[in-house]
């Protein structure tokens, strides 16, 4: 799943630069996020989620994998492991620069991966969740910037990210698309910058079957899995009960790989009917012919 | 799906269990009916070393008669708040909204006070107290207090009840003789509302007085539609007034775009939604 922020802050590219490499406090931006250690390019520490009945721990850690100054672009790697062992999170974050006149836009692209538990939530609230913290964090980040004080790091927004996988997996595939929550009613202060956000859904299918079907049909067979009002039916669709990761070490949720059996089971006979019936027209229309 | 290891302590009275949640801080937690907090243990999207179990403490369930208000204790279950004498008259909406949670299994064991604690935004519940302008009572270890409903739906799942306190009740204004309706759109039986209507009317003859309305799943608490309230006053109930009346009652919403539909088809579902329930309400 990539998660897209955008905004804007009222700097020079040099210094926005400089603030993003700087490894230490940007942790007090990250909802819960706390830094534990730096040792040069790599940083461990913690991400609590807190909100309503969910309450999850990650512990993790991450390092700066690309630095270029020359692209004025930074890359960090984070990974976080559940503080009870229900599942990892792992997220790479691209964040890159550019002058736009007086001020700097930057991009902070968020590819998360998602294994365990947390992934079963359904309803899409995870992405709520998600979408909720992201934007707190990304409203303090241009609020530090909008006051001047840049000297801080991007390393909790790596480790929060990895963090908020927990909270991930609800977009992916109940909401291919999640709606840009209200930062405006929950963010603190001081949100001069413009911010923007776009959720994306990133498949890699298994086999030649379009990212976007996949989707569509792991969201259906969501819809069609968790009718009732029941929390636990709603909360447990089998849809996403995470899979181990099977493609070439390649970081990315497989859909099919986690669906597909389920999506199998449920249509199934419905194929089945559909591909005798293809049979029968063949048969018919070789016969005329 | 089995729970990580927890305690369990069941209180027999409302100090005892600030005291064991105080003592137990972060990792105790409240629980009342479980309809909600169980199946998050289930996952184990939460993991509490204590379970702080209200269903010993009498004092908490029950509806009685205050006054100018009806009070709901925080631990009565939905079927009894539906089967209520006393708020089938002062709250009618109140029980229309009630008895469409879930299945008659939830109803029995969740909780009127457990539900509005939770604050899930596709909940009906949070919609029917924040409707009739309800003040919720909070127990902490400085005391009670009171948080009228506006306040006390902050945010998704989050509420006014601080980590050191207790719902206790729901303190709701009388509204006798009015009508009420809940219009929930749901495409299958027991599912959580795609969107959600709850109104309650007072008419003067075949005109609507005062509206009170609430949307259930259009943002990320319960929100009340002001400016549809205010057009509706003075309002024929009949539907193309009522409709016209309405044409505002998706302002100010966010609501969540799911599998089940976009922003844009929720703010319409509303509009068709509020009609049917502003006309099911003046005529009851």
């Amino acid at each position: 799943m990539d998660l897209t922020h955008r905004f804007s802050v009222p700097t020079g590219v040099a210094e926005a630069w400089d603030a993003f490499n700087d490894l230490e406090g940007l942790a007090p931006c990250f909802p819960g996020a706390t830094i534990t250690s730096v040792d040069g390019d790599e940083f461990s520490g913690s991400v609590k989620i807190k909100l309503g009945p969910i309450s999850l721990m990650y512990n993790g850690s991450g390092r700066y994998i690309e630095r270029n100054d020359a692209d004025r672009r930074v890359v960090i790697e984070a990974r976080g492991k559940d503080k009870r062992g229900n599942g990892t999170a792992t997220a790479t974050v691209t964040a890159s620069f550019a002058e736009s006149g007086a001020q700097t836009d930057v991009e902070v692209l968020t590819d998360l991966v998602i294994t365990g538990k947390p992934a079963q939530f359904g309803r899409g609230v995870i992405s709520d969740v998600s979408d909720k913290l992201l934007d707190q964090f990304v409203s303090c980040v241009s609020g530090r910037f909008a006051d001047g004080l840049g000297a801080d790091g991007l390393g909790a927004a790596g480790l929060g990210a990895a963090g908020l996988g927990a909270a991930g997996l609800g977009a992916v595939g109940a909401e291919p698309s999640a709606s840009p929550v209200g930062a405006a009613s929950t963010a603190p202060p001081r949100d001069e910058a413009d911010t923007e956000q776009t959720i994306e859904l990133e498949a890699v299918p298994a086999e030649e079957v379009p990212a976007e079907e996949v989707a569509a049909t792991a969201a259906a067979a969501v819809a069609a899995d968790s009718p009732t009002e029941f929390p636990s039916a709603r909360q447990a669709s089998p849809a996403y009960s995470a899979a181990p990761q099977q493609d070439s070490g390649e970081s990315t949720l497989n859909v099919l790989s986690t669906v597909g059996p389920v999506l199998l089971k449920r249509y199934g006979p419905a194929l089945a009917v559909v591909g005798l019936l293809i049979f029968v027209l063949i048969k018919i229309i070789r016969r005329k012919s | 799906m089995i729970p990580a290891a927890f305690d369990y302590k069941a209180p027999t009275s409302l100090d005892e269990a600030l005291q064991l949640l105080a003592d137990g801080g972060d990792d105790a937690k409240i629980i009342a009916g479980g309809q909600s907090l169980l199946p998050v243990l289930k996952l184990r999207l939460a993991a509490p070393e204590l379970l702080i179990d209200l269903a010993k403490i009498g004092s908490l369930r029950g509806v009685r008669d205050d006054g100018d208000a009806i009070i709901i204790g925080a631990m009565t279950p939905h079927f009894e708040v539906v089967g209520d004498q006393l708020v089938a008259e002062h709250a009618s909406l109140i029980a229309k909204c009630v008895a469409t949670v879930a299945d008659p299994q939830v109803r029995h064991r969740g909780t009127y006070g457990g539900a509005c604690a939770h604050a899930d935004p596709a909940s009906d519940i949070p919609a029917s107290a924040l409707a009739l302008d309800a003040e919720f009572v909070i127990a902490g270890p400085g005391g009670e207090r009171r948080v009228a409903a506006t306040d006390f739906f902050q945010d998704l799942f989050t509420t006014a009840v601080g980590a050191d306190e207790i719902l206790v009740e729901v303190r709701v204004p009388k509204y006798t003789g009015w009508g009420s309706a809940y219009e929930k759109f749901v495409r299958v039986a027991q599912q959580w509302a795609i969107a959600g209507v709850a109104t309650t009317v007072r008419t003067e003859g075949d005109t609507i007085a005062e509206a009170r309305i609430a949307l259930t799943n259009m943002g990320q608490t319960p929100i009340r539609a002001r400016t549809a309230e205010q057009a509706l006053a003075g309002v024929a109930a009949q539907p193309d007034a009522v409709a016209e009346a309405l044409s505002s009652i998706a302002d100010g919403t966010e609501p969540p775009t799911d599998i089940n539909g976009d922003p844009e088809y929720r703010r319409h579902l509303v509009s068709i939604l509020g009609r049917r329930a502003v006309l099911a309400a003046a005529r009851s």
